[in-house]
C-alpha cells in the first residue's frame, strides 16, 4: 500500500489566530466551497498554483530560461498561465521573489518534525497544531493519520473546517481532534448558496452532529457586508442551542486578499464593498452576546 | 507636604536642562572653573588627592540652578572639567602600536579604556546619606597605620563629599529663592539631607538626583543604572504611607515627577533601572505611572525568576504592546551563574545590577567596564578569504592564513577564520591591558569609590583596583552574519560546488555585481541562524564557545578578568559600513546582524524559531550579557489571549536558558520602512483577522491601507 500524501500549501509557525495559544497551522489545498470573499485563494484548488507578484519582479529573465511559460518581451516579464504545469522550477531561480508555487505533496512523517518543533510553546500557552486550508477534511485519511500521530505526542489539535464535508470524514478525525473551528456563514440557504455556491444543509447538520458527539466547537463568522450581515441574528439563534460551543469569533471582512487573486490569475468575484466599520463588528458581537454567547 | 500637580508642571520640566539659566547663580563661569579644576588637580603630587580637592572646589563654585516647576533640585552647569583633564592624562599615557591601530582603524574591532559603565552602590547612598559617608571617611582617616596612598584616597573622598555638602547647600539656597511650593519642597528635602540619611520618599528621591549629578557631571563618571528602584525606594515608601505622611495618590505624584525628570536629562542611551527582584506594591505603582507617562527613558530591566508574579509579566507586556518597548526581561536565575563563572562569589553574583543596556555587574563590588572592546566577528570571514586583509585594503590586519586558492576543505577555511578571531582577541587584550595599567594615573573616582565597601576598607579608588572585582569586557558581535556566511560557504563552495572559493571572493569583492542568481541562492537556499536550524545553530554554538574560551576569565590590566558579551548596539552599523559583501547575501556596507537576532530579513520561521535558536547557546558563558530582540505584529498581541502569548514566549525563553529578551510590537513606521527598503523586510508577515500575507506581496495601495489600519489600532 502506498503511503498517503497530503496536499498542502503552507505551514505557519507562531500562528495565534487559529485556536488558543501559540500554534502551528498546516494549510491544505482544495475546497468544495467558493466563498466569494475567500482570503486564502491558494487553497481553493487541489492543483498546484503558481503565484506571480508583478511588483516584486525585476524582469531578469531567469525564469524564461527554465520554462517556456515565461518570456521577456520588450524587457518585461510575461507569464502565460496556460503553459504552466505547476512544476515550480521557475520559483527556484526567481531573484526578486515574485514567483511562488502553492501546493506540495507531503507525508505525515515529513510534517511531524516541523509540527513538533514548538511543542514547548504549545504547552506553555495551551496551544497546539491546527489543520486549516482550503478544506482540510477533503483529505480525511491524511488528516486522520496526522492527527492521530499528533495525539500520540500529546499535542492539542484543532481542525478548521467549513463543515461542508462528509459525515465519514468527521467521524474519521473526531477521535483525534480536541476542538473544531467551524465556519458558519449563513443560516438562510439561499443566501448561503449565493455566498458560497453551495447549500448549507450539510454544514448545519454536521454542526449539530458534532455537538451531539460532545466535541468542543469554536464557531467563526466571517462578517461580509452586503452578503451575510443580515444573518447574525439567525446564526446567534442557531448557536445558542449548542452545548459544546466554547466561543464565537467574528472575523470582519478585508479586501487584502485581492492581490493574491491577481497574482494567482484567479478572478476575484467579491463586489467592492467597504470593509465593516468597528461599529458594525461591535453590533454583531452585541447581538451574539445578547443570546448568551461568548463572542470575540 | 504641599506640591503642585505634576500635570500642571510637566511641560515646564520638559527641556529644563537645556533651558536652565545659570547666570543668576553665584559661582564661576565654565571656562574659569575648568582651568581652576585642572590647576588644583595637577597641583598635588598625588593625583588622587588632587582629584578630591579639585572636585570640592568644583562643587563649591559650579553655577547651580533650580527649576521652580520641579520638586527636585539638581542643576549644575556642565563644563566637563573632570572629563577634560582625564583626556589629557589619557593622551599622556596611551601607547599606540601601529599593528593594533591598523586593526582598529580598519574596523576588525575596537579596544580601549572604559571609564564609564558603572553604578554606585545605591544601597549605601540611601542608607548613609552624604553626611553618613563623610563621617565614615573621617573615621577611616583616624585609623592607625594608614599608608600614604590610603590617606590620599580617604582625603579625596572627604573632599569630594564636602563638595557635595556644599553643592546641596547652594542648591537649597537657590530653591528658597525660587519660592514656589515645588522649590520649597526641594529646599526642605535638601535641608534634611545635609543633616543625615533620607527618611522620606521625597528625601530619598532628592538624594538620587544629588548623587547622580555629582557623580555624572562633577566627578565625570557615567552612571549606568539607578539600581533596583522598587527595592531601594520601598522602605521610604512604607515610611511615608505607614506614618500617614502621604497618601497613595501623593506617592504617585512623586513618582511622576521623579520618573519624568530622568527623561528630561536626555542622556545618550537613556538611564536604566531595574524592577522585580523582589516585586512589591511599589513595583506596580512605578510601572503604572511609567506607562501613563508614555516616555521611553528611563529604560527598565525586569528581573525574571521563578517567583516573579504573573501580574508583573502581564503588566509589562501590556505596556509593551501599547508601544512602550524600552523594557528588557533578564533571566534572574541564569545571570548569577554567568558571574560565578568568571570567579565571583555566589553571594556577590546574586546581588547584581544591569549596567547600561544588558550588562550584569555585582552591586557595589564590580567595576565591569562593559564596553572596553568589541570584535566584529564576520570580518574574520572577509580577512580569511583575503589572506588577512580586508577586500579593499593592502594592510594585513589578521594573520596571513593563505589565499582563497589554498583551501582544500571547509575545515581548513574554518580554521583560518578562527585564527583571525583568536588574533583579534589577543590584540584587543593587549591594547586594553596596556591602557588599564595606567588607570591610576588617568582617572580617580572618589564619589563612586566611597560607596564600594572594598574600596573603603582597602583605601583604594575603584578605578585603581580597589573594587572587589576590577573587570573588563569584550563583546563579540555579528553572530548571525558570521554563522550564515560560514554555512553558505560550506554548502555552496565545498558541498555543492556551485562556485569556487576564489570565485566567491572575487564576487564579494565586486559586491555581487552581475551575480543576482548566485546571491539569491546563497541567501535563500541554505540554513540561517535564528531559524531553528540544527546546522546553523551548531555553528553558532561552536563560535560562541570558541570566543568564550579565549575571553572569559583572562587577566586584565587592573587585577581583574575579562567578561565576554555578545551585544552589538550601534556598532553593527558602523562596522558593517566598513565591511565588504558577505557570503550569506549581505551587500557591501550593510549592517551586520543584531544582538542574538537572525540576520536582517533572514528570519523566515517566526519568533518561536528565533527563540529556539537563540536558546541553544550557553549564556552562562556570556557574563557581559546580550539580548534577543523579537518583533511581533500588533495583531498577535490583542486581548487577553495576546497577553498570554507574549508571556508564553517569555517563559519558554527563560526556561530554555535565554539571558535577556526584548519585544517590539511592530509599528506602522516599520511597515513604512519596509516599503522603502523591501529587501530587508521580505519576511515581514502581516496578519489580519485570521490570515497571513507577506507584507511585500500586497500592492502598494494595500500596503498603505494596512499602514493606516495599524495606525488606527
Amino acid at each position: 500500500m502506498s503511503t498517503i500524501k497530503g496536499n498542502i500549501f503552507d505551514i505557519k509557525r507562531f500562528a495565534v489566530h487559529d485556536g488558543d495559544g501559540i500554534r502551528t497551522t498546516v494549510f491544505f489545498k482544495g475546497c468544495p466551497l467558493r466563498c466569494r470573499w475567500c482570503h486564502n485563494p491558494e487553497g481553493l484548488f487541489a492543483e498546484p498554483v503558481l503565484s506571480y507578484t508583478a511588483h516584486n519582479c525585476v524582469n531578469c529573465g531567469a525564469c524564461a530560461k527554465v520554462c517556456k511559460a515565461h518570456t521577456i518581451e520588450d524587457g518585461h516579464h510575461c507569464f502565460d498561465r496556460t503553459k504552466c504545469s505547476g512544476c515550480g522550477n521557475c520559483t527556484g531561480v526567481c531573484v526578486g521573489g515574485a514567483l511562488k508555487l502553492y501546493g506540495s505533496r507531503v507525508e505525515v512523517q515529513d510534517l511531524l518534525p516541523t509540527l513538533l518543533r514548538d511543542k514547548g510553546f504549545y504547552l506553555e500557552t495551551n496551544g497546539g497544531v491546527t489543520l486549516s486550508g482550503g478544506e482540510c477534511l477533503c483529505q480525511p485519511e491524511f488528516c486522520e493519520k496526522l492527527l492521530r500521530q499528533l495525539k500520540e505526542q500529546d499535542i492539542h489539535t484543532a481542525v478548521d473546517t467549513s463543515g461542508f464535508v462528509s459525515r465519514k470524514a468527521l467521524d474519521a478525525v473526531m477521535p483525534y481532534t480536541d476542538i473544531f473551528l467551524y465556519d458558519i456563514k449563513a443560516v438562510d440557504e439561499e443566501i448561503h448558496i449565493k455566498c458560497t455556491g453551495q447549500s448549507n444543509r450539510l454544514i448545519l447538520e454536521n454542526l449539530k452532529y458534532l455537538n451531539r458527539c460532545q466535541k468542543a466547537i469554536e464557531v467563526r463568522i466571517p462578517l461580509i457586508p452586503g452578503m451575510n450581515d443580515g444573518e447574525i441574528d439567525g446564526i446567534a439563534e442557531l448557536l445558542s442551542g449548542l452545548e459544546q460551543l466554547t466561543k464565537v469569533r467574528v472575523l470582519p471582512y478585508h479586501r487584502y486578499a485581492e492581490d493574491k487573486y491577481t497574482a494567482m490569475g484567479i478572478k476575484y468575484e467579491m463586489p467592492d464593498f467597504p470593509t465593516p466599520e468597528t461599529e458594525e463588528t461591535e453590533a454583531a458581537l452585541r447581538c451574539l452576546r445578547a443570546h448568551g454567547l461568548r463572542a470575540e | 507636604m504641599r506640591i503642585e500637580s505634576f500635570a500642571a508642571n510637566r511641560d515646564a520640566m520638559t527641556d529644563q536642562y537645556d533651558r536652565a539659566d545659570f547666570t543668576t547663580s553665584d559661582g564661576l563661569a565654565p571656562e574659569q572653573l575648568t582651568t581652576e579644576f585642572e590647576q588644583i588637580y595637577k597641583g598635588e603630587i598625588s593625583l588622587q588627592r588632587g582629584k578630591g580637592k579639585a572636585l570640592k572646589h568644583y562643587l563649591e563654585n559650579v553655577r547651580v540652578a533650580v527649576n521652580p516647576a520641579d520638586i527636585f533640585a539638581d542643576m549644575m552647569e556642565r563644563s566637563y572639567a573632570a572629563e577634560k583633564v582625564r583626556e589629557l592624562q589619557y593622551d599622556e599615557y596611551k601607547i599606540r602600536r601601529e599593528d593594533i591601530e591598523a586593526m582598529i582603524r580598519e574596523k576588525a574591532f575596537f579596544a580601549d579604556c572604559d571609564f564609564g559603565h558603572a553604578m554606585p552602590d545605591w544601597r549605601v547612598v540611601l542608607r548613609c546619606g552624604i553626611p553618613g559617608i563623610a563621617a565614615e571617611t573621617e573615621l577611616r582617616l583616624t585609623e592607625p597605620g594608614l599608608t600614604e596612598q590610603q590617606r590620599d584616597f580617604y582625603l579625596s573622598v572627604k573632599d569630594a563629599y564636602e563638595g557635595i555638602m556644599a553643592y546641596m547647600r547652594r542648591l537649597q539656597r537657590a530653591a528658597l529663592q525660587a519660592g514656589t511650593p515645588n522649590a520649597d519642597f526641594a529646599a526642605r528635602n535638601l535641608d534634611a539631607l545635609q543633616a543625615g540619611a533620607p527618611e522620606t520618599l521625597g528625601e530619598a528621591m532628592q538624594l538620587y538626583f544629588i548623587f547622580y549629578s555629582a557623580h555624572q557631571w562633577a566627578d565625570g563618571v557615567n552612571v549606568r543604572s539607578l539600581g533596583g528602584l522598587d527595592e531601594l525606594l520601598y522602605p521610604f515608601y512604607r515610611h511615608d504611607l505607614d506614618s500617614g505622611a502621604m497618601t497613595e495618590e501623593q506617592i504617585r505624584e512623586l513618582l511622576r515627577y521623579f520618573l519624568y525628570k530622568w527623561s528630561t536629562i536626555k542622556m545618550t542611551a537613556n538611564i536604566p533601572f531595574y524592577l522585580g527582584a523582589e516585586a512589591n506594591e511599589l513595583t506596580y505603582l512605578i510601572l503604572e505611572e511609567y506607562t501613563a507617562l508614555n516616555v521611553y527613558d528611563p529604560k527598565i530591566h525586569i528581573k525574571c525568576g521563578s517567583n516573579t508574579p504573573e501580574r508583573l509579566y502581564r503588566m509589562v507586556m501590556d505596556s509593551i504592546r501599547q508601544g512602550r518597548n524600552s523594557f528588557v526581561f533578564v533571566n534572574d536565575e541564569l545571570i548569577p551563574e554567568a558571574l560565578t563563572g568568571i570567579g565571583q562569589d555566589r553571594q556577590d553574583a546574586q546581588q547584581y545590577t544591569l549596567i547600561g543596556c544588558y550588562e550584569p555587574a555585582s552591586i557595589g563590588k564590580e567595576i565591569p567596564c562593559s564596553c572596553n572592546g568589541a570584535i566584529c566577528m564576520p570580518v574574520a570571514v572577509e580577512t580569511a578569504l583575503n589572506n588577512g586583509r580586508k577586500f579593499d585594503s593592502d594592510t594585513p590586519i589578521g594573520p596571513m592564513t593563505g589565499t582563497a586558492e589554498e583551501f582544500d576543505s571547509f575545515e581548513e577555511f574554518l580554521h583560518a577564520v578562527q585564527k583571525q578571531l583568536a588574533h583579534w582577541v589577543e590584540a584587543s587584550i593587549i591594547a586594553i591591558n596596556e591602557i588599564e595599567q595606567f588607570y591610576p594615573m588617568i582617572m580617580q573616582a572618589p564619589v563612586i569609590s566611597a560607596t564600594f565597601d572594598n574600596c573603603m576598607e582597602r583605601g583604594i579608588d575603584a578605578y585603581a583596583g580597589g573594587a572587589k572585582y576590577n573587570n573588563s569586557s569584550i563583546c563579540v558581535f555579528g553572530l548571525g552574519s558570521i554563522v550564515d556566511a560560514l554555512v553558505a560557504i560550506k554548502e555552496a563552495v565545498f558541498t555543492q560546488k556551485l562556485v569556487t572559493l576564489p570565485e566567491l571572493r572575487d564576487i564579494l569583492k565586486n559586491d555581487w555585481k552581475g551575480c543576482f542568481e548566485l546571491r539569491k541562492r546563497l541567501r535563500d537556499d541554505y540554513p540561517k541562524w535564528g531559524n531553528d536550524s540544527q546546522e546553523a545553530d551548531e555553528f553558532a554554538r561552536e563560535i560562541t564557545e570558541f570566543m568564550a574560551e579565549r575571553i572569559n576569565g583572562r587577566p586584565n590590566g587592573r587585577g581583574g578578568v575579562y567578561r565576554m558579551g555578545m551585544f552589538s548596539i550601534d556598532w553593527r552599523m558602523d562596522f558593517g559600513a566598513a565591511m565588504g559583501a558577505s557570503a550569506e547575501g549581505r551587500r557591501k556596507g550593510e549592517p551586520t546582524s543584531k544582538n542574538m537576532c537572525a540576520s536582517v530579513g533572514l528570519d523566515r520561521n517566526g519568533v518561536t524559531a528565533e527563540i529556539s535558536s537563540a536558546t541553544k547557546l550557553d549564556y552562562t558563558k556570556v557574563p557581559n550579557g546580550t539580548v534577543l530582540d523579537l518583533s511581533i505584529h500588533p495583531s498577535a498581541t490583542v486581548g487577553e489571549d495576546g497577553l498570554s502569548v507574549m508571556v508564553g514566549l517569555l517563559k519558554v525563553f527563560l526556561e530554555r536558558g535565554g539571558i535577556a529578551l526584548q519585544i517590539n510590537v511592530v509599528s506602522a513606521e516599520t511597515l513604512r520602512r519596509a516599503q522603502r527598503e523591501p529587501e530587508r523586510y521580505r519576511n515581514l508577515q502581516v496578519r489580519l483577522c485570521g490570515w497571513n500575507v507577506y507584507f511585500l506581496d500586497l500592492s502598494p495601495q494595500a500596503q498603505d491601507d494596512l499602514i493606516r489600519s495599524v495606525e488606527c489600532a
